[in-house]
């Protein structure tokens, strides 16, 4: 009977607890979103007085990216190799940490800081649009654009990892009258990275951030349409490093603010 | 009976439940930390720098850039590692310097030419042997040149060319793997400023590589001084010296000379500090039986620089020269203050380490702490008017630095040397 009753009393107990910090959680969520709709309103406020709309579309809660420094992949390197001049490409050490892969189809030199460059291929391409598309998939490139015409023209594309854009590591493929002549680009791999530091600057703050640049530097625009949190691509002498941006889209030309330092600079 | 096992059954479950649902909710509260990690695609564990890299010590460089010299070159003075430009270019020259083929004498005006073309040219303001500049830059050279410039020129080929220049005129090339498109990209990022070297002007008593910067950004007023680190106790404890021996007396200078047979150290109360230690060694260079290499020479001279600045909080010193001797090497420090090097009225070095066989046998430094002043002081001399000023002294160069006379303000000026 002792235990029968001890047991309801610990059962209240923690019923009691569990109220307690349900009510907790729900007043810090709710304070939160009130913090968080008063800043959205008074940046919007503060907008309006610099005659600069933001979008309704915009996502003003979105995470914070850290900063990476990323190792070099030999695996990758040789994939993208291969794929372009096939599996009788070999590798040679270069020094300096440049490193080429031949066949009989040309060179593609691939170089410490994840940038490659090839010209002079001659690579049969039976569709062009097919052809890079495949790559494109293969190898994390999205966005891509073609300017082809009668089978001459290039198509570029810009990385992504883990679903995040990095600006700075794109590809450019050029072709000749159905043949690939030439390739240059960068690509960077997430194994082995390691987080540096974690961004500062949130969304809110990289919009008043943009808007004090705005008006000190007479930039000419007059709506934000879009901001994402995007990567851009820093071979740098210490290291290879992925720097989380805020990339902030304007109605004439997108801008970046540096999550870390919050500098500004047009895309 | 029954009621009774159901009862209790019921119990124990709304027990485990409410316990987990609790222990779920404390840990999603401000009360506990969470454990989310920064939204990241990978989240694996913060980088450790390693401490004390050779690359740390390569001091200010003057960059000159051209991507087409009709429309002008691209100068800059005195720019430090940190620098967003010298932080593009150095990646550039490790490759250049790594995948070298085999150095040859070049023509000044095959190396003229190449300057006209997509360029960058790097001044080190002190000559180094190429074997010291590529172990700065993480890599290995064979060649003993002296170099006191280099160039990276795309030319017309698809490699770049690496061009080494030496004080006393010598010009080397080699070709590398380097593309060129890495060249002429960071080439064509750069806005032409005007800049040009000395041979394009009417200076032509100048060096004629000596970079004339059309535009100086004015460096900042010092304020100069021994750190407050500058202490007996610590310099001892940095030095692997007894902080407490009684081997010590004060002579009629005022200096501390403490002698650890054979090892002696004068520390003076102007900031200077003399090392001597007769054979046999010594002070914590590696232990190596046979004659140290340029490489270790420069590593321990660098360990020794990090222990004496770590220890008394004196300014970062600066790789500014390094000589080979009959058994040894002498490697030479400097001060700079925002890429601007501290020169003293004698010329000497803020840091002379003699390494010999395999340890440091002697030092002379000079321990100085400068910290940039708020204040603002006259403002240098337009570029012209300095450059006209410098060509009254045949073969002299130009360039920017502070003078440390013992004041405790300092002005940076123009300096032809």
């Amino acid at each position: 009977m002792e235990t029968f009753r001890l047991k309801n009393i610990a059962i209240l107990i923690l019923l009691l607890l569990n109220i307690g910090l349900l009510a907790l959680i729900a007043s810090q969520r709710w304070q939160s979103r009130r913090v968080e709709s008063e800043t959205v309103r008074q940046l919007e406020t503060l907008c309006q007085t610099s005659q600069l709309t933001l979008n309704s579309r915009l996502q003003l809660s979105q995470p914070l990216l850290s900063s990476l420094s990323l190792s070099r992949r030999g695996e990758t390197e040789r994939a993208i190799a291969v794929y372009l001049l096939g599996g009788s490409a070999v590798s040679a050490s270069q020094g300096g940490g440049i490193y080429s892969y031949s066949s009989e189809k040309g060179s593609i030199q691939f170089r410490a800081g994840g940038s490659f460059d090839g010209s002079r291929l001659s690579v049969e391409v039976d569709d062009i649009t097919e052809f890079a598309q495949q790559f494109c998939s293969q190898f994390g490139y999205q966005n891509m654009t073609a300017d082809v015409n009668s089978r001459s023209g290039s198509v570029t594309a810009v990385q992504e990892v883990a679903g995040v854009p990095v600006y700075g590591c794109t590809v450019s493929l050029y072709f000749e009258k159905g043949v690939l002549t030439g390739v240059t680009g960068a690509h960077v791999s997430l194994e082995n990275a390691a987080v540096e530091s974690a961004g500062r600057i949130d969304c809110i703050t990289a919009l008043v951030r943009f808007l004090d640049y705005r008006n000190a530097a007479g930039v000419v625009c007059s709506e934000v349409t879009d901001i994402q949190c995007v990567y851009i691509f820093q071979a740098a002498a210490a290291a290879v490093r992925l720097r989380p941006a805020w990339r902030v889209e304007t109605d004439t030309y997108p801008y970046f603010v540096d999550c870390t330092t919050g500098d500004i600079s047009r895309g | 009976m029954r009621n009774k096992r159901t009862a209790d059954a019921l119990q124990n479950a709304a027990l485990l439940l409410l316990t987990v649902s609790a222990l779920f909710l404390l840990l999603r509260t401000p009360l506990l930390p969470s454990g989310r990690a920064a939204a990241s695609p990978a989240a694996p564990a913060p980088v450790q720098e390693p401490a004390g890299e050779l690359n740390a010590m390569l001091g200010s460089v003057h960059i000159m850039v051209t991507a087409d010299s009709e429309y002008g070159r691209y100068g800059q003075l005195c720019a430090d590692s940190q620098d967003a430009l010298v932080q593009r270019i150095i990646p550039l020259l490790r490759e250049a310097l790594g995948s070298a083929a085999e150095l040859e004498a070049a023509a000044h005006q095959d190396f003229r030419d190449a300057l006209k073309g997509s360029a960058l040219y790097l001044d080190f303001t002190a000559q180094l042997p190429l074997t010291a500049l590529a172990a700065c830059l993480d890599e290995s050279a064979v060649s003993q040149h002296g170099v006191r410039g280099a160039a990276l020129a795309a030319g017309s080929g698809e490699g770049v060319s690496l061009y080494l220049r030496s004080e006393d005129g010598g010009l080397f090339r080699c070709a590398t793997a380097l593309p060129a498109s890495a060249v002429e990209e960071v080439c064509a990022s750069v806005s032409p400023n005007g800049s040009s070297f000395a041979y394009e002007t009417n200076y032509t008593a100048l060096d004629p590589y000596t970079l004339l910067a059309s535009e100086v950004r004015q460096p900042p007023e010092l304020q100069a001084g021994l750190p407050a680190g500058y202490t007996d106790y610590n310099l001892l404890t940095a030095m692997d010296f007894n902080a407490h021996t009684n081997s010590r007396y004060t002579d009629r200078d005022g200096a501390v000379v403490v002698e650890e047979s054979p090892r002696t150290l004068r520390i003076g109360l102007d900031g200077k500090v003399v090392y001597s230690n007769a054979p046999p060694p010594l002070y914590r260079a590696a232990e190596k039986e046979a004659q140290t290499s340029l490489t270790d020479a420069l590593r321990d001279a660098w360990n020794l620089a990090t222990l004496l600045t770590g220890g008394t909080g004196a300014s970062p010193l600066y790789l500014s020269g390094m000589d080979e001797e009959e058994d040894g090497y002498v490697v030479r420090f400097r001060y700079q203050v925002e890429g601007v090097p501290v020169c003293f009225p004698d010329e000497s070095a803020a840091l002379e380490v003699t390494v010999r066989g395999a340890a440091v046998t002697a030092f002379t430094y000079r321990c100085r702490s400068y910290t940039p002043s708020e204040e603002s002081g006259a403002p240098l001399l337009p570029p012209a008017m300095a450059a006209a000023m410098a060509s009254l002294h045949p073969d002299s160069g130009l360039s920017l630095a502070y003078v440390d006379g013992g004041n405790a303000n300092l002005s940076p000026g123009w300096l032809a040397q």
